[in-house]
């Protein structure tokens, strides 16, 4: 197994994801049973904390997984009804490296919310 | 052939940072429409490696649930859609293997458009779970699920995790991948 790390996940750093990610499970979950006021909340908190999980990877050299929280930010943003935020976040994410792959899908989600911006 | 056995509501203690309640239901919502209490899941392993299972690459996984939960089961059924549910029942079994066949540590979501994706923080692995209620389809929707998860973001290697569950039985195809960059 490859090790593509260039430094070590902090142990601050690793339990701000923890939080973030005991968070965002619950936000799925909720959502998907359809009770979306207190969802709502929840998207706002786990992407405050992915926003602040990217700058902390970026310091680590590990920009590609820095990207990654980026958008993980921006959906959960999105999915908040906060898309503003979400659409400087995918810029953000679209800045860094990617994946072709990735790249395209950040671009639709991006093209999603500029839609909606626009309506 | 090795036998695994568990109650599904354990999983909120292995994974005591993800938020599980509702999958552990959803679990049971979907295997009591086809099995009393415990299910009986025949696992296929490709490329893993664990020291219980050994050199085995079949073992039986028996799940078993509480009144409790079957009682939440019955309600939950009918405020949320099929393929959700059948997603989520697919996590739960994914939440039993890891960590007691393979373990991958502390597990990282995300969110990435509609979908949620985990990742392993000390395995530098990606974790792929997916369900059906179509026994015939588990094949095609597992070499679906390696090519996707492949196309990981983090172009990490990948866990790829897919349960059937219908009246022929329950199946789950257990597999892992190296990434080719």
């Amino acid at each position: 197994m490859k090790n593509l790390t260039t430094k070590p996940n902090t142990k601050v750093l690793k339990e701000m994801m923890s939080q973030k990610s005991e968070i965002l499970s619950k936000a799925q979950a909720l959502s998907e049973i359809g009770i979306s006021e207190t969802a709502e909340s929840l998207w706002l908190s786990a992407a405050y904390y992915e926003e602040h999980i990217a700058p902390m990877l970026d310091l680590l050299g590990r920009e590609l997984e820095a990207a990654v929280h980026r958008i993980s930010a921006a959906s959960c943003y999105e999915k908040a009804g906060d898309i503003e935020r979400a659409v400087n976040l995918y810029r953000a994410a679209l800045s860094g490296p990617l994946q072709d792959n990735t790249r395209l899908d950040v671009q639709n989600m991006l093209s999603s919310c500029l839609e909606a911006l626009n309506s | 052939m090795r036998r695994f056995k568990c109650p599904i509501e354990r999983i909120s203690d292995w994974h005591p940072r993800l938020f599980l309640e509702l999958h552990t239901v959803a679990c049971v919502s979907v295997m009591r429409s086809y099995s009393a209490s415990p299910a009986v899941f025949e696992v296929t392993c490709e490329n893993i490696v664990s020291d219980w299972l050994g050199e085995e690459t079949q073992f039986m996984l028996e799940v078993s649930w509480a009144e409790e939960t079957e009682n939440k089961a019955e309600r939950l059924r009918s405020t949320i859609q099929t393929k959700p549910l059948v997603e989520m029942a697919a996590s739960s079994i994914a939440f039993i293997l890891t960590p007691n066949i393979v373990n991958l540590g502390q597990l990282d979501v995300t969110n990435y458009g509609d979908r949620a994706d985990y990742r392993s923080l000390d395995q530098q692995s990606v974790l792929e779970i997916s369900g059906t209620e179509t026994a015939s389809e588990l094949g095609r929707r597992h070499r679906e699920k390696i090519k996707q998860a492949l196309e990981n973001p983090f172009r990490s290697d990948a866990y790829v995790i897919v349960c059937a569950f219908s009246k022929f039985g329950f199946l789950i195809r257990f597999s892992y991948h190296q990434s080719e960059e």
